[in-house]
């Protein structure tokens, strides 16, 4: 017993103590935050989805370092940085993780899998009832994305870079990893945390939004859903055929998504009820609950820290917050061109996080006016905005890759 | 007008316009130089996304209809 090294069977602290003092602390920081995450996802302020995996993988992955080699620390979990195919088979059988990262990430699937399911959960006929809003608003909720740009590269970062985390304005998570994939690879993990970080902050922040530039005698206004027109699955069909084939030749770079988007679309209205119940269920929670586990694997303290976060940090939430209020000046412009008749609260909707921003829509102004419904305005604004959301991702994916 | 015609006329239209637009970026604009290129694929993206509005307000056009021909109820 006197040759046993305890540091040597307990390797997590050996490695603890062994690397610098900036990662060191970073994976202390990191196991801390990944168990609050874990905590909040499951008291309801965070995203429950995406957090409570996301946490036992960031609080895991920063305790498991080990020695790979007698110089070489590491974790057999995933092995973000190995591209050259002897490393990576190497790692493939190694990695427990690694599979999934290497076959769905990387190339970007499971953002695609995720865009499959809200698509077979989206239901186009609000967009095709209330266009003109819907676009209206959709166009002004990208103002965090327009204004991020340029701010981002007045910090310094890069013209890819800086895209990659405007992406985030659009609020559609699935938006930004497949951008950050494409354009900006080696910030992509600090870029899709921050992101879906922030998304789920929505929920608890954007009321405090609307309470702020909307008041009450607004909020409470009742929209005319009787003259709404009603639009057969046939229509819906046709209508996401053809915007998916336009949208797809003249963005062939996002073709991805827009593909998986429309999909899910078609699907849903054709009534195949075993693939919206595949798409729906397993595929949509499935790959949200691996995107949730990898993004907290992948924040092992020596992958993450880079003095850029901070930049992104600060971005993300500046996108978040001027899209959101972009959304409700979309709301004012068509309060005022309905000449009081349309709720502008409708207009955070335009922030295309499907369906959470509708929802917290219509939980505001339930809450000024137990009897006004804005639901399916709500969700055309909301199915509008991940249509503009992805059509500027794929603007920026053409013009910068 | 013949009522086939109206219901599908949005939807030919709509799609040639946009098909009239993906051209422009697509197969034109590759092959001028310089910054006209830039303004034909800027039309052309333009184009591509009236052609698509075009649709969506004929189909909301139709169903206006539809619900205005209604008759009330009492």
């Amino acid at each position: 017993m006197g040759g046993l090294d305890v540091l040597y069977l307990f390797q997590g602290i050996a490695t603890l103590l062994a690397s610098e003092p900036g990662i060191a602390i970073g994976r202390i920081v990191l196991i801390i935050l990944g168990l609050l995450f874990v905590y909040l996802g499951a008291k309801g302020t965070l995203e429950p989805l995406i957090m409570i995996p996301m946490g036992v993988g960031m609080a895991a992955v920063n305790g498991a370092v080990l020695y790979l080699s007698a110089t070489k620390m590491g974790t057999i979990f995933i092995d973000p940085l190995v591209s050259d195919p002897a490393p990576l088979l190497d790692a493939l059988q190694i990695n427990f993780l690694q599979p999934i990262y290497t076959f769905t990430f990387s190339n970007g699937l499971i953002a695609c899998l995720v865009f499959m399911g809200i698509g077979a959960i989206t239901d186009v006929g609000f967009i095709l009832m209330t266009p003109f809003s819907s676009m209206i608003i959709a166009i002004c909720a990208e103002l965090g994305t327009i204004l991020t740009f340029p701010l981002a590269v007045w910090m310094g970062l890069t013209f890819k870079e800086a895209a990659a985390i405007s992406v985030v304005g659009g609020a559609d998570g699935p938006m930004v990893l497949f951008t950050s994939l494409m354009l900006a690879k080696h910030l992509f993990v600090p870029i899709t945390i921050v992101a879906y970080l922030y998304l789920s902050l929505t929920y608890g922040g954007y009321p405090y939004l609307i309470k702020l530039f909307v008041p009450e005698r607004l909020r409470g206004i009742k929209m005319d859903l009787k003259g709404m027109p009603k639009v057969t699955p046939g229509e819906k069909i046709a209508f996401s055929l053809i915007t998916c084939t336009i949208l797809c030749l003249l963005f062939p770079v996002a073709a991805p998504l827009f593909m998986s988007f429309f999909l899910g679309v078609i699907i849903k209205e054709s009534g195949v009820k075993k693939f919206v119940e595949f798409l729906e269920g397993p595929v949509l929670f499935g790959s949200t609950f691996f995107l949730g586990l990898l993004l907290g694997v992948l924040c092992e303290a020596s992958t993450i820290l880079n003095p850029k976060v901070l930049n992104l940090l600060i971005l993300g939430m500046f996108a978040l917050l001027m899209s959101g209020i972009g959304g409700l000046i979309g709301g004012y412009i068509m309060y005022f061109i309905s000449k009081g008749k349309f709720n502008p609260v409708v207009g955070i909707a335009g922030v295309s996080c499907v369906p959470t921003t509708a929802k917290v829509a219509q939980k505001e102004v339930q809450k000024a006016n137990k009897h006004a419904i804005i639901l399916p305005f709500a969700m055309g604004a909301n199915v509008s905005g991940v249509i503009t959301s992805a059509i500027i991702t794929a603007i920026f994916c053409t013009l910068l890759r | 007008m013949d009522k086939r015609v109206e219901h599908i006329g949005f939807w030919l239209g709509g799609t040639l316009v946009s098909l009239c637009g993906v051209y422009l970026v697509r197969v034109l604009s590759p092959t001028v130089a310089g910054v006209p290129a830039k303004w034909i694929a800027l039309a052309g993206y333009f184009l591509a996304l009236t052609g698509i509005s075009l649709i969506i307000s004929g189909i909301r056009k139709k169903h206006k209809k539809e619900v205005m021909a209604k008759p009330a109820i009492k």
